[in-house]
């Protein structure tokens, strides 16, 4: 994130909350985990990019973290992580402007650490985490909205039996049938190794569908299970990179993982088909075929 | 899985035969050839004799479009009191979809039917047309329109669509991510593909049209959705392999290969000549060739016991059953529950057949033109360019 703002400067914004600790950094966010009366929360800063000469720069950039803020208030799932106790106010920082609010703090560890710990999960371990994305991504649905940013760094194995993987940050959300949220259309946002093959099409916000999030799922599961994203060599460029998303089909999981039920691993490699049609698309049928792997 | 008979005009005694020699699993009425009341006995008829059977009645509203014109041939369609001849500006209304389909479901509530399927118009050209998008919303309205019947059958859409339309890829693509995306989807899919002529063997053994038929068929059962395909002929077992529930096929050349040409008045001619089903050829051969192979090559027999109806040439009425037996007993050998084995099994029957007929070739036996190897090309690089989008690879 270009201008990050100091601690101190955010203190003096955030009188209510202490003891900044920073979670991460992302294009236009970063997150702190601070103190907030007897609470942990994450304090998250998003700076509103704008444009002296076009007004709606700003407009449109605050109307997006805006609904990023009200899907996420909207949602009663315990696997999308929840709005915290500072409401979205807007701040100035130099000549920046921000907004600042804040989410829970889920404590544990992502699975990206998992996977970079060599952590091999079990089947029962792998469908856990596929049915909590599933009732997040299900209830995102419901509002029109895809997440499009599911990846083992947004998804916490927490240590709260009754919600033992949580979905993080919604701000790629894209609301079906809404307005566009980037002002270039032609520009396909999220995390190069975790995009939909669909999104690289043409104009794919007009077929854009739940289905991607499903796509995201599959292929956190596989990275999950294996350790391996098959489309993640980071010596590639770019467009070799979304050559591989668009056409290569990644080996079978049961490969990677024999000691996994064979009827799971065709299940995850279903989810990852680059044609949206050959995922299955209907969510409470593919929680009842993960809850068969508990 | 399941093998109907595409029942047409003339069923004779075929049907009650089929079904008591366990070839087939059921059949498709078709309203053009059968008056309605004569259709309800015959149900009722197969009900009394054979309960276990499905029994499904095709609407053919897909002629609905230029049932009008003084050259369409609709049969005895017009017996149907939901059946009148409309336009696609009058189809583009939600509301004439819906009243279509609520008059056809009240028309068949009485009828001891498997399951309903819904009617639905042809989409002659591709699937970003007029018409694809009035074919999308019978899909959609379907179901919908037919729980308010009351009817507690499952309820099967119809899709019917010309094999140009299957050429296009991304059109095609488009519109599977739509189909099966539906909020409240049928519980099947009666597919028809619609070639030029019911003669015209290339339309249907083409490699995209095969490709993307597979595709369809896959696409709709990953997604719960049971596929009946109609016309499906030597097809079926291709289609089984990659997740259909059905196939059909019937005694006349377009009882075998849909095209709207059966509603157009036939242009007469000479009885076609008797065939056979070869299960190693994956084709029809006539009967005098299949004499003159076997002498060299037993294998081109199916060993099977409608076989002792080809000696002597056999009467018209049992050329079919030889069809149903062969294509029950193809059924049995490619199709498994697994689609890569189904796949593989496949592809070995194809390589099978492709050495046999060379055998023939090299003992200089000819054959004419429908019985050549022709389909085979087409269905090997049809398999392998579904699975190649399939992600099979």
């Amino acid at each position: 994130m270009e201008n990050k703002p100091s601690i101190e400067d955010i203190l003096r914004e955030v009188p209510e909350a202490s003891n900044f600790e920073e979670l991460g950094c992302g294009g236009y966010k970063v997150a702190y985990k601070a103190q907030i009366g007897a609470r942990v929360e994450a304090v998250k800063l998003a700076c509103i990019p704008s444009d002296e000469k076009d007004p709606s720069v700003r407009e449109e950039n605050m109307r997006r973290i805006r609904r990023e803020i009200d899907v996420l208030g909207k949602c009663s799932t315990a696997y999308l992580v929840k709005l915290g106790s500072i409401a979205p106010r807007d701040c100035t920082i130099g000549s920046n402007e921000y907004l600042v609010y804040s989410e829970e703090y889920i404590p544990g560890p992502p699975l990206r650490k998992l996977i970079l710990d060599d952590y091999r999960p079990t089947v029962a371990e792998l469908a856990e985490v596929g049915i909590c994305l599933l009732q997040a991504v299900q209830e995102l649905a419901a509002m029109n909205v895809i997440h499009r940013d599911i990846k083992p760094d947004n998804i916490i194995k927490s240590s709260d039996p009754d919600r033992p993987y949580v979905l993080l940050d919604l701000g790629i959300a894209f609301h079906v049938g809404g307005t566009p949220l980037t002002r270039d259309t032609n520009r396909v946002p999220g995390t190069l190794y975790y995009i939909a093959p669909e999104m690289l099409d043409v104009g794919f916000r007009q077929n854009l569908d739940y289905r991607a999030d499903l796509y995201t799922i599959g292929l956190s599961l596989y990275e999950f299970a294996s350790g391996d994203n098959p489309f993640a060599h980071r010596s590639d460029p770019q467009f070799t990179t979304l050559y591989r998303i668009k056409i290569q089909t990644p080996n079978a999981l049961h490969h990677l993982r024999s000691d996994l039920p064979i009827d799971f691993c065709a299940l995850v490699d279903q989810l990852m088909k680059k044609l949206p049609a050959l995922r299955p698309s209907n969510i409470a049928a593919l929680r009842k075929r993960l809850e068969g792997f508990r | 899985m399941k093998l109907y008979a595409q029942i047409g005009h003339g069923p004779g005694e075929k049907l009650s035969l089929g079904l008591s020699e366990g070839l087939i699993d059921g059949g498709i009425f078709s309203p053009k050839d059968m008056q309605k009341a004569t259709m309800k006995s015959r149900i009722a008829e197969i009900r009394r004799t054979h309960a276990e059977a499905d029994v499904f009645v095709d609407p053919q509203f897909y002629v609905s479009l230029f049932a009008d014109s003084p050259t369409t041939n609709i049969g005895y369609i017009s017996n149907w009191e939901y059946f009148r001849s409309l336009r696609k500006s009058d189809l583009e209304l939600p509301q004439t979809v819906e009243k279509v389909l609520k008059e056809y479901f009240d028309d068949v509530k009485e009828m001891d039917l498997t399951a309903v399927i819904a009617p639905n118009i042809h989409i002659s050209q591709s699937f970003d047309s007029r018409e694809a998008v009035i074919a999308k919303s019978f899909i959609r309205l379907a179901k919908p329109v037919f729980e308010k019947s009351g009817n507690p059958r499952p309820l099967y859409a119809s899709l019917v669509v010309c094999r140009e339309a299957l050429q296009d890829r991304r059109e095609f693509e488009e519109f599977i991510n739509d189909l099966t995306m539906l909020q409240n989807p049928p519980d099947g899919v009666y597919l028809i593909v619609a070639g030029r002529s019911s003669e015209a063997r290339s339309d249907y053994f083409h490699t995209d049209v095969i490709a993307n038929w597979m595709l369809l068929n896959l696409s709709l059962s990953i997604n719960g959705i049971q596929v009946i395909n109609g016309y499906s002929d030597i097809l079926t077992p291709f289609l089984g392999v990659v997740g259909a529930s059905a196939g059909a096929t019937g005694w006349w050349s377009n009882l075998r290969m849909f095209s709207m040409d059966r509603f157009f008045p036939s242009g007469g001619g000479r009885q076609p000549i008797t065939r056979y089903l070869s299960k190693v050829l994956i084709n029809r051969i006539t009967f005098a060739e299949k004499d003159a192979i076997s002498r060299f090559f037993e294998e081109v027999v199916n060993g099977l016991p409608h076989d002792a109806d080809y000696n002597p040439e056999p009467e018209r009425a049992a050329e079919v059953l030889q069809s149903w037996e062969a294509l029950r007993s193809l059924n049995d050998e490619l199709v498994t529950g697994d689609m890569a084995t189904g796949l593989d099994n496949c592809r070995n029957a194809i390589e099978r057949a492709r050495e046999l007929y060379a055998d023939i070739a090299a003992q200089g036996i000819p054959l004419d033109s429908k019985s050549r190897d022709d389909h085979l090309t087409p269905l090997e690089e049809g398999l392998g360019q579904f699975e190649e989008r399939a992600g099979l690879g």
